[in-house]
């Protein structure tokens, strides 16, 4: 059975199809070729022409075409559609004229950033260039990087390094920066809420030194589907570019398949485990012979789905070593065994963590099968592209759990296939990370008195340092006055400088993560159950005053809640507007959070089994948030009771927060809804969804903007669950709520009056 | 909200600290406690000069066994410009500045002394172009660790002012390098204070800590105190005199009519260094032994026979292999040598067979001690069984 008629075999079987919320076939997409650019140098020409490459597809010449015109550009690109060569092909028609000429490739990852080395050296060689190429991280040997400081035509490096290792030693790349004509930065899309912030504010610290060597780089990015790929890339630069969202590289036919497995128990609303259905789905598919990638979300049930699988290799006709995992945190050999595997044939079913979404090189495969949805629609999409050879039938299985956001895609799957609605933001202006940025630019280069770093603030910001003592003003200008290395006291994919060491005391002591001081309450108080990784640790103390948590592993049947005192007060408000039932305003608000305590909650079951008490000091953070104003006279017209008008909103503020990162890219963890029944400031019954970041990073201010949907979105989906009285997936689980509070959050809703 | 009430959250807990803007006052009071001299008007910068009588010091430096050839012809003494820096920050980096800039040089009998302070951010440029000139007038550069830390914060400095000084230019001879190739078994560490201390018998009196530096003139930016600046400075003196007496001890370390500045250990690290010089000076073992009253100890013989050996002496360090087999350390190196040259040189197989038998039964003997075979048993066995096909 190949599998064109294993499609047409599950099209017909009625057991699998009716667990199918949607089946979705996208037609073959031809290839759409543009003639080589006239100014493309001969010798590119011909040598792609030896490749095989006769024409571009139209995206590779569009994004050649506005490169030429020096024009900043940022192309939006499908996984495995021929994006290298968008990048590669003005870098390297610049080089062919001007030997001296130096670009800078930006990768979020250090393996993605050695991938692209191969890519570069293959060109390289065809174009018989003495162009040198490097990576540039924190594994280049210290003699190698004194030749890339003076030699490397194109250096490719990670933000990281570009931050601590690159820009404060500017007078050490003298010849980078004098020369530099492009910077790539790639999976765009990956640069968005706090580490977005960061590498907005890094862009401008570089963009700054190049204007003080006098070049100015053209920057080519690229980025895989989402709501807003210019914007961000605006923002990410803060110039103006120009994008090319049409892509040319050809398709095969795709289906697209939504499977929500069967409910097991409908009084809380439980469907049956992720990790069995891919197992039996597999089965199904490993006859035909077709190669597979799974999807797994964390490392933990990687390993899980590995261990499943092997165990039935032989009913499969597989060995066991044809069945692999692949995540992060093997070593770079192992990994380059596994994708060279893979492209040969050898490796049958790959089980990956995220670590393969990216542009890493494994060759097409076959059938992807996402255990779970993915956290955001431009992921899964990105995980699909594995699957699909050119020109071949490609197929993809969506596995639903029975988080609300899953169960919210398997009732509206239009949602997932029209338009993507994920808008990717940054915050440029985000106080404490701008800050840090400020400093290290001027570590860099002293300020001027009339410089801008950041549109209309910088003066005020350089004078408040200097009032600080950070920096002096001398001659007209703010020279860094401290002995620190002001990069080293800020890491770009942290929010808040000072975290929480996480130590393993069974391991030596070893460091096995960092967590921001907000998360570190909740998530590391003593005695708390810390899941790491997918594997849980049991917290001996945490040491507020070291900032350390000692934690060891535990075979643990319970996982920990905390209880957290939350208190909110609005410190001015941005914007308001009032809608026919509810008001919403954006707002800067100091929120103080105390952890108190802990619940001891049954794994599976989510069953209560215990509290404990916890004493840590009240933080404080300013940020942003949305704020939804639900009047009482409305509620109280509905015939609902103050204790009622209690359980519902906290069953409403449940499903959006969960909801919420369909309309915003982020992480459920990176926002948190507080709901009050007597908001001291509104004096009404409030829903506040604030970032979780000092200063905030603009999350709950892009909420704001599609508060409407978020608000029909939650209705829809509590009114659609499959459950009795609420469930984990729509309004939490139920024992936290009583029995009527599902019926109670449509009421309040359905008095809102939603527009659909 | 807007930025300052931002601003008043962000900042409510930093401390305040008030400000001094007047800084001629302290820059007055540090001209005349060193009789200094300020120059440029608008930007002063702070200029101490002093000499003082140094007469035994030999004019012609010869480094050319301790720099491992790097500097292979003499050195004229003043030729050489001596410089050490007091900076804002000791991670390096664009962002440290050089506030304090110290040279020195010795001429006639004399050295000199020329530090320049600049009592605030922004005054380079006309510095940095007032001094270039002078630089041409030499043709080395001396420093200590300079090569990783002063020259990169100076040129550093250059880039920023978009200057391309003549400074870059001169070849340079940073201590640290040839200073821990004879001293690092001697002295418990290898930096300035220690090297004063052991070799200079110099000793400092209410020297400042250099990690405290930086702070010192933050200090004195924000309150125009100069007792700690002051510190600074001489600070500064003292360890540009110091490297000047450093270069002469290295210059000394042949020199056979004085007594030597080298222990027992840095005897056998200087033997070493002879060891591996193409060609071999052997006449600089004839040297060290002249006036060395303790027996040399066996590393120093090793190097000294090593260096026989690479001089074509082969005989002459077979003498000295055949000592060393008593030292553990050196039992199996020197018995393979010995073998070696029995069977090329002088192409006695019975008897390099008999040594390399002894050698393998003496390894085997250890083997029951825990002794694990490395390379040179492996190496020995091999050379065995050669030389059982040879006879
Ligand atoms: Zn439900």
């Amino acid at each position: 059975m190949n599998l064109d008629q294993l499609i047409d075999y599950l099209a017909n079987d009625s057991g699998f199809q009716q667990r199918l919320s949607k089946w979705v076939t996208l037609a073959p997409r031809p290839a759409r070729y543009a003639p080589f650019p006239e100014n493309l140098h001969l010798a590119i020409v011909q040598s792609l022409k030896k490749k095989g490459i006769k024409q571009l597809y139209t995206h590779q010449a569009a994004a050649f075409e506005t490169v030429s015109r020096g024009e900043h550009v940022v192309v939006v690109t499908p996984t495995a559609s021929g994006k290298t060569l968008a990048y590669n092909l003005p870098v390297f028609n610049t080089l062919m004229h001007d030997p001296e000429a130096r670009a800078l490739y930006l990768f979020p990852t250090k393996a993605l950033s050695q991938d692209q080395l191969k890519e570069i050296e293959d060109l390289k060689g065809k174009l018989q260039l003495r162009t040198k190429a490097y990576t540039f991280d924190g594994d280049t040997p210290a003699d190698i990087r004194r030749t890339i400081r003076t030699a490397g035509n194109l250096v490719v490096t990670n933000p990281d390094m570009l931050h601590q290792g690159i820009l404060p030693h500017h007078t050490l790349w003298i010849k980078l920066f004098e020369n530099l004509k492009y910077v790539i930065i790639d999976e765009l899309h990956m640069y968005r809420g706090v580490f977005g912030s960061h590498v907005a504010n890094l862009i401008a610290r570089l963009k700054r030194l190049c204007a003080f060597y006098g070049s100015s780089p053209r920057f080519i990015m690229s980025s895989a589907t989402i709501h807003n790929p210019g914007e961000l890339a605006h923002n990410i630069i803060g110039d103006k570019v120009t994008l090319i969202d049409e892509n040319g590289a050809p398709a095969g036919e795709k289906h697209f398949l939504m499977y929500n497995p069967p409910v097991v128990n409908a009084e809380l609303g439980l469907r049956r485990g992720v990790v069995n259905e891919v197992k039996q789905i597999t089965r199904k598919i490993v006859p035909t012979g077709a190669q597979i990638i799974i999807f797994a979300r964390s490392r933990m049930r990687v390993e899980l789905i590995v261990t499943y699988l092997q165990d039935i290799a032989g009913e499969l006709g597989l060995r066991k070593d044809q069945i692999r995992g692949y995540r992060g945190g093997f070593l770079p050999k192992e990994r380059r065994r596994i994708e060279q595997g893979l492209k040969n044939g050898e490796i049958r079913i790959v089980v990956s963590t995220n670590a393969l979404e990216l542009g890493i090189d494994i060759g097409q495969l076959d059938v992807a099968i996402l255990a779970g949805y993915p956290g955001s629609i431009a992921s899964a999409w990105q995980q699909s592209g594995r699957a699909g050879r050119r020109r071949h039938t490609a197929l993809t299985i969506m596995v639903a759990s029975s988080a609300p956001l899953d169960q919210y895609l398997m009732e509206k799957p239009e949602f997932f296939f029209g338009k993507n609605p994920e808008t990717a933001y940054v915050d440029r202006e985000n106080l404490p990370i701008l800050m840090s940025h400020l400093k290290c630019a001027a570590f860099e280069l002293p300020f001027k008195e009339d410089e801008e770093f950041v549109p209309h603030a910088t003066a005020h910001l350089l004078d408040f340092l200097a009032s600080e003592r950070v920096l002096r003003k001398a001659e007209g200008q703010y020279f860094w006055m401290s002995d620190i290395y002001p990069a080293d006291e800020v890491g770009l994919r942290n929010s808040t400088q000072e975290n929480v060491v996480i130590v393993d005391t069974t391991r030596q002591n070893k460091v096995i993560g960092e967590m921001d001081m907000f998360g570190a309450q909740e998530m590391l108080h003593s005695e708390a159950i810390y899941i790491h990784n997918g594997v849980p640790y049991f917290v001996d103390k945490l040491e507020w005053d070291e900032l350390k948590a000692y934690v060891h592993r535990v075979d643990a049947d319970h996982y920990t809640d905390a209880i957290t005192k939350v208190d909110i007060k609005v410190l001015d408000v941005l914007e308001e507007q009032k809608e026919p039932r509810y008001k919403k305003m954006l707002t800067e608000v100091a929120v103080t959070r105390a952890v108190t305590g802990y619940k001891k909650i049954k794994f599976k079951s989510h069953e209560n089994i215990g509290f404990g008490r916890v004493y840590l000091p009240e933080l404080e953070m300013q940020t942003t948030a949305l704020m939804l104003q639900f009047p009482r006279e409305v509620l109280e017209k509905n015939g609902l009771k103050e204790s009622e008008i209690s359980e519902g909103l906290k069953s409403i503020a449940y499903a959006l927060r969960h909801l919420a990162p369909l309309f915003i890219i982020c992480d459920v963890s990176d926002i948190a809804i507080f709901s009050v029944v007597r908001d001291p400031f509104a004096r009404d019954p409030v829903i506040y969804i604030y970032d979780k970041y000092q200063g905030g990073i603009g999350l709950s201010k892009k909420l704001y903007a599609r508060e409407g949907l978020l608000l029909a979105a939650a209705r829809e989906h509590i009114a659609g669950c499959v459950c009795t009285h609420g469930c984990p997936a729509c309004i939490g689980p139920t024992l936290e709520h009583d029995e009527n509070a599902r019926e109670t959050a449509l009421r309040i809703l359905n008095a809102m009056e939603l527009k659909t | 909200m807007d930025i300052s009430r931002k601003l008043s959250f962000y900042k409510r807990e930093m401390g305040r600290q008030k400000e001094h803007s007047s800084l001629s006052p302290a820059l007055i009071a540090l001209r005349d406690h060193y009789s200094a001299r300020l120059l440029f008007d608008d930007h002063p910068v702070l200029l101490r000069e002093k000499s003082e009588p140094a007469a035994d010091i030999n004019s012609q430096i010869d480094l050319k066994i301790v720099s491992r050839g790097e500097f292979d012809r003499p050195v004229a003494l003043e030729r050489c410009l001596f410089f050490d820096l007091e900076t804002s920050g000791l991670m390096g980096g664009s962002g440290v500045y050089a506030f304090l800039i110290g040279f020195a040089w010795w001429a006639e009998g004399r050295i000199h002394i020329r530090q320049y302070f600049l009592p605030d951010f922004g005054r380079e440029p006309l510095l940095f172009l007032k001094l270039d000139p002078w630089f041409k007038s030499f043709d080395y550069l001396v420093s200590f660790n300079g090569k990783s830390f002063d020259l990169p914060v100076l040129n550093s400095r250059f880039l920023m002012n978009r200057l391309d000084l003549h400074l870059k230019k001169l070849k340079h001879i940073d201590l640290i390098h040839p200073v821990r190739r004879v001293w690092k078994d001697s002295l418990p560490s290898c930096d300035l204070q220690s090297l004063e201390l052991h070799l200079l018998e110099r000793r400092r009196d209410n020297d400042i800590p250099g990690a405290f530096i930086p702070q010192v003139y933050f200090d004195f930016l924000q309150t125009g105190r100069i007792q700690d600046i002051i510190r600074v400075i001489d600070h500064n003196d003292t360890d540009l005199g110091s490297l000047i007496f450093i270069l002469d001890k290295l210059n000394r370390i042949f020199d056979d009519s004085r007594a030597l500045a080298l222990d027992i250990a840095a005897r056998a690290r200087v033997a070493r260094i002879i060891a591996g010089q193409k060609p071999v000076p052997l006449q600089a073992f004839k040297i060290l032994e002249s006036s060395g009253q303790e027996p040399e100890s066996a590393e120093y013989l090793y190097w000294k026979s090593m260096a026989l050996k690479r001089a074509g002496k082969a005989e002459q360090a077979h003498t000295l292999w055949q000592k060393l087999q008593r030292y553990p350390v050196f039992t199996f190196r020197v018995m393979e040598e010995s073998a070696k040259y029995l069977e090329h040189n002088l192409r006695k197989n019975g008897e390099a067979l008999k040594i390399v038998e002894q050698a393998l039964h003496l390894m085997e003997i250890q083997r029951e001690f825990g002794y694990r075979p490395e390379k040179i048993y492996a190496d020995f066995l091999r050379r065995k069984k050669r030389l059982l096909q040879k006879s």
